[in-house]
């Protein structure tokens, strides 16, 4: 199960991801991503205090997301202060490509 | 072991819906063994992650079946992941990090999860036939430092 609440309206989107990101809940993250896209955005931020699970397939869509909205200069930064999900961001060396929010 | 050892087996088709509650189930089966909280959430991660490549990457969104034998005996846990998709064509690139057939949005890092995160890895594979992975893991506690 995952819940995206929008902490913050654009332009500075904050995003609270609550539950487990996965290939099953993604597709709630994308609905929420694609009612955001079209609006003016200067930067987003995905926080992931709230979340208990993530895996390759959750971090690889967040990274996505990063690549996506490079393109049109819109930084996409993750802000955590959960330690078990560190720990895996720090494994995969997330923060190296994504930076702190 | 004869009679110290449980087994639990799980057959599910390939929908994504069903990999939450597979991990959540191995990892109930493996907390009889005295697991940190820690290390079930690796032993989660590394469930999602094989029952997605088969979900994703053995039957490549049609649907198959997917099976989970779990068993615990001697201090460990034993869980081995099969499907009867399309297999691996070389085994030894699919483990290199960052190494994927599906290029949109993966990074290739779930089997770099699997084998960080399990004491032991075997990856058993034809091609046209299936996949079988088989992964253990004991309580760190119980682990010799050599
Ligand atoms: N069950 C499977 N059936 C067929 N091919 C597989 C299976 N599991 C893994 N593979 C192959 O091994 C490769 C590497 O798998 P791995 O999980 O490491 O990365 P990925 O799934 O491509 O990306 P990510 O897990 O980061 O989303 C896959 O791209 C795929 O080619
Ligand atoms: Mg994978």
């Amino acid at each position: 199960m995952l819940k995206v609440k929008i902490a913050q309206n654009p332009p500075h989107v904050i995003l609270a991801l609550e539950g487990e990101l996965d290939m099953a809940t993604g597709s709630i993250l994308e609905q929420v991503m694609e009612q955001i896209e079209s609006r003016d955005l200067v930067d987003i931020t995905f926080s992931l205090d709230g979340l208990n699970f993530i895996d390759s397939t959750g971090i690889g869509q967040l990274i996505g997301y990063y690549k996506v909205f490079a393109k049109r200069d819109i930084p996409v930064s993750i802000d955590n202060n959960n330690a078990e999900i560190e720990e895996i961001l720090a494994l995969i060396g997330v923060r190296e490509i994504m930076g702190v929010g | 072991m004869g009679s110290s050892i449980n087994q639990l087996t799980m057959e599910f088709p390939s929908k994504a819906v069903n990999i939450g509650f597979a991990r959540t189930a191995v990892a109930m089966f493996a907390a009889q063994l005295d697991f940190t909280l820690d290390e079930l959430d690796e032993i989660k991660i590394a469930v999602s992650e094989a029952v997605s490549n088969s979900v994703i990457h053995g039957y490549k969104g049609t649907e198959g079946m997917i099976t989970i034998i779990c068993a615990v005996g001697e201090g460990a846990l034993e869980v081995q992941i099969k499907d009867e998709g399309v297999g691996i064509d070389d085994i030894e690139k699919a483990f290199e990090p960052a190494f994927t057939t599906a290029p949109k949005e993966r990074m290739g890092l779930g089997l770099v999860f699997v084998k960080e995160y399990m004491d032991e890895l075997i990856i058993d594979s034809v091609s046209g036939r299936g996949t079988s992975l088989i992964m253990k893991k004991s309580p760190c506690h119980n682990k010799v430092e050599v």
